[in-house]
């Protein structure tokens, strides 16, 4: 492979990483407890959706 | 992008200077894209592209890596409650990326339809990048 592309393409992922990195501290002026308690707030809304939806379901035949 | 490979030296040295932020923000991120999974996987069975049997395994492997994500929350607030204690938030995050890695579990998420297999495939993909990215993010603290 040419190596300018491939030192491209290394650079585009680190770009990518960065994004990602960043999305991570993005915390939208949250404190942490803030984050901490939301997160506990939607795991509780998934199990009781997860719930739902399982009952939803019709029974395996 | 000598400011990115900065950045990211900066980082895997030195870690991140609010780990105890970091780590919990995995455990909200987790927590929507779960929701979010539950929501879409939902209507292909709706829409006809997933059985009712594979809503049922996806469902259910959603709901275990729910309950991974709220033992990992717990773990990340033990991690900040003993702040002398280094790398616990690390190994909280490396401790959910194993549970959540399990083999059996995954090759257990087959869908029949490539279109819906590829969305299932992406939303699995997509939480383990958060969570390795995450691990990285904290630099061992």
């Amino acid at each position: 492979m040419d190596p300018v592309t491939t030192i491209n393409e290394a650079l585009a992922a680190l770009d990518a990483l960065l994004n990602i990195i960043n999305a991570i501290r993005g915390q939208g002026g949250m404190t942490d407890d803030q984050i901490v308690a939301a997160a506990q707030s939607q795991i509780l809304a998934n199990q009781t959706q997860i719930v739902a939806l399982l009952g939803a379901l019709p029974p395996k035949a | 992008m000598k400011k990115v490979l900065a950045l990211l030296l900066f980082v895997s040295l030195t870690g991140c200077t609010d780990p105890y932020g970091v780590a919990a923000k995995l455990a909200q991120d987790v927590a929507v894209s779960v929701n979010q999974a539950d929501v879409t996987i939902d209507q292909f069975r709706v829409d006809g592209t997933v059985t009712n049997d594979e809503e049922r395994t996806i469902l259910g492997y959603l709901g275990s890596l729910n309950t991974l994500d709220g033992n990992y929350l717990a773990c990340v607030q033990d991690a900040h409650a003993s702040p002398t204690k280094v790398g616990g938030f690390t190994a909280c995050a490396q401790s959910l990326a194993s549970a959540m890695g399990n083999p059996a579990t995954l090759a257990a998420l087959h869908v029949s339809n490539p279109a819906s297999q590829a969305k299932v495939t992406a939303v699995v993909q997509g939480i383990t990048t958060l969570v390795e990215t995450t691990i990285t993010a904290l630099g061992g603290k």
